[in-house]
């Protein structure tokens, strides 16, 4: 897909990088609390940019308003090539949650919110559960989690049928009945009919942008429509040349 | 798996195990008889996070089977081995029905089970026996043989559907008196009722070789919630189904060839 705006802006820690020519956004992201790496390739950085941006926590990638991809930062290099320089940032949200250990005991008669507030204090992460919407169990017995504060925040949401993605401001809980739809694809914003394969459906859109990750979603093509939850997607954005990539993957549950 | 590397294939499987408990080493913190339950602080320290967290609700074996059940006290301070289930054990614990589990978990450490009594090295038991001891359980009697010279083995008979009152002696032997005067411990008289219990009331007496006069002063370790009353009697209410066994601790001194008397009166349903 071709659109005629091309332009990513980036921000190193909320401070805006410049000092490039051309830049290439990829990477994949799917619902759930592993992180997922996207790569920001940059040619011919000038070295202050390079400097803030290996220094830098977060990294934003945004397309107009929208925010392309954004997380915490795993990894900068830099290499030299025939036409200057390549630096190569790899950054995940949710990253600092995979990374951060909890050891934390919960007695019984909690609820699954009450739990996974407690698993997100103790992994010292300052993200916080912006709301939990469908069942919230009480849980009957004593719970004990060790290791990967993520982890433990899907393990804790299991008892609910619920699942967990990041967002810019904390976590966001995807019920298991789902959530009421938000955002309607028609034929104009998809790039051919999707490719359905069971009860997964595969969109790819005009624009990269919108992506609701966890949300549901209604697709209308021709005479076809389906209701479903987005649970992944890509990107392959490039300000210079190529076509766009945006794939959505939907969990369909009506059609 | 292909296009890992060794150091990313040596990287994954460290990750696989980490999560994947099995089996632990712990100390019991507390023991709640009423849902005979215990919370564990595991014994060991993983990489990370550096401890892992007290384990609550953890059912604790005592063996036997569904009308019978080999019991005994349990405190802080003992040592068990947590197993852990291959899935969410709540919804089975709730119901002892089989049922899917609550959650996604796998070998979790909130699915623990207890064995309480394994020990390390420094918490071995003191002179352990090397003669030949025996408990064994069949319906309406409890056979115990321990140390035969010292104490004679018992049969407790209680049949089912019967009534009236019982005594079984036991003659204490000098190994088993601890200083006159003071209080000591026989922990060795094992004892057991099952079947559905109408009435059952129970006192541990003593009657010395010199004196026939019956004194009460036990306690009863209990297996299953008997009520205690001031008599030194443990009540079991009608209807409740007594499948445990106990220990006899006898606070105050008792001379050697005394007989303790288990008294019982009791209507089995």
């Amino acid at each position: 897909m071709t659109d005629l705006n091309r332009t990513l802006s980036i921000f190193a820690d909320g401070e805006p990088v410049t000092g490039f020519r051309h830049a290439r956004l990829t990477g994949r992201d799917a619902l759930g609390l592993y992180p997922m790496p996207f790569t920001l390739r940059l040619w011919n950085l000038a070295e202050e940019e390079y400097l803030k941006l290996e220094a830098a926590k977060t990294l934003a990638v945004l397309h107009g308003n929208s925010v392309l991809a954004c997380g915490t930062v795993s990894d900068v290099y830099r290499k030299t090539i025939p036409e200057g320089t390549l630096t190569e940032a790899v950054f995940a949200a949710g990253l600092s949650l995979w990374e951060a250990p909890v050891s934390l005991s919960v007695e019984a008669g909690v609820s699954v919110s009450e739990t996974v507030r407690r698993i997100l204090e103790a992994s010292g992460t300052g993200i916080r559960l912006l709301s939990f919407p469908g069942n919230d169990p009480v849980r009957t017995r004593g719970q004990a989690f060790s290791g990967r504060a993520a982890e433990c925040v899907e393990e804790a949401l299991s008892a609910a049928g619920a699942r967990g993605t990041l967002t810019e401001t904390g976590l966001c809980v995807i019920p298991a009945e789902g959530l009421p739809v938000t955002v309607t694809l028609t034929e104009p914003e998809l790039a051919g009919a999707p490719a359905q394969a069971g009860k997964r459906l595969l969109l790819v859109r005009t624009a990269p942008v919108g992506w609701p990750l966890g949300k549901a979603m209604a697709v209308k093509w021709k005479n076809e429509s389906g209701e479903g939850l987005v649970t992944e997607r890509s990107i392959d954005a490039d300000n210079l040349e190529g076509n766009w990539q945006a794939e959505l993957l939907m969990e369909i549950h009506n059609s | 798996m292909d296009n890992l590397t060794p150091a990313e294939i040596k990287a994954l499987k460290q990750e696989i195990s980490a999560s994947l408990h099995c089996a632990l080493p712990g100390t019991v913190e507390s023991f709640d008889p009423e849902t005979q339950t215990v919370s564990v602080r595991p014994a060991l320290h993983l990489s990370s996070p550096s401890s892992l967290p007290l384990i609550r609700d953890v059912p604790v074996f005592f063996p036997g089977s569904r009308d019978s059940a080999l019991t005994w006290p349990v405190s802080a301070g003992d040592g068990c081995l947590l197993v852990f289930a291959d899935a969410d054990i709540d919804r089975w614990f709730e119901t002892g029905e089989p049922e899917g589990p609550a959650t996604g978990r796998r070998h979790s450490l909130s699915d623990a089970f207890a064995f309480v009594g394994f020990r390390s090295k420094v918490d071995a038991l003191p002179d352990l026996p090397a003669e030949p001891s025996f408990f064994g359980l069949s319906p309406g009697q409890v056979h115990h043989t321990h140390k035969a010279e010292d104490i004679t083995s018992g049969v407790f008979p209680l049949e089912r559907g019967g009534s009236g009152q019982a005594d079984t002696g036991f003659t204490t032997a000098a190994s088993e008196v601890a200083d006159p005067g003071t209080d000591c411990t026989i922990s060795s008289l094992q004892f057991a009722w099952w079947g559905k219990v109408a009435l059952l009331r129970v006192a541990v007496r003593k009657r010395t070789a010199v004196s026939s006069d019956v004194t009460t002063l036990c306690t009863l370790l209990p297996g299953k919630r008997p009520k205690y009353d001031a008599a030194a009697q443990w009540n079991w209410g009608s209807g409740a189904v007594v499948r445990s066994s106990g220990a006899v601790q006898v606070n105050g001194a008792i001379a050697a060839d005394s007989t303790l008397f288990i008294h019982s009166t009791y209507i089995l349903e």
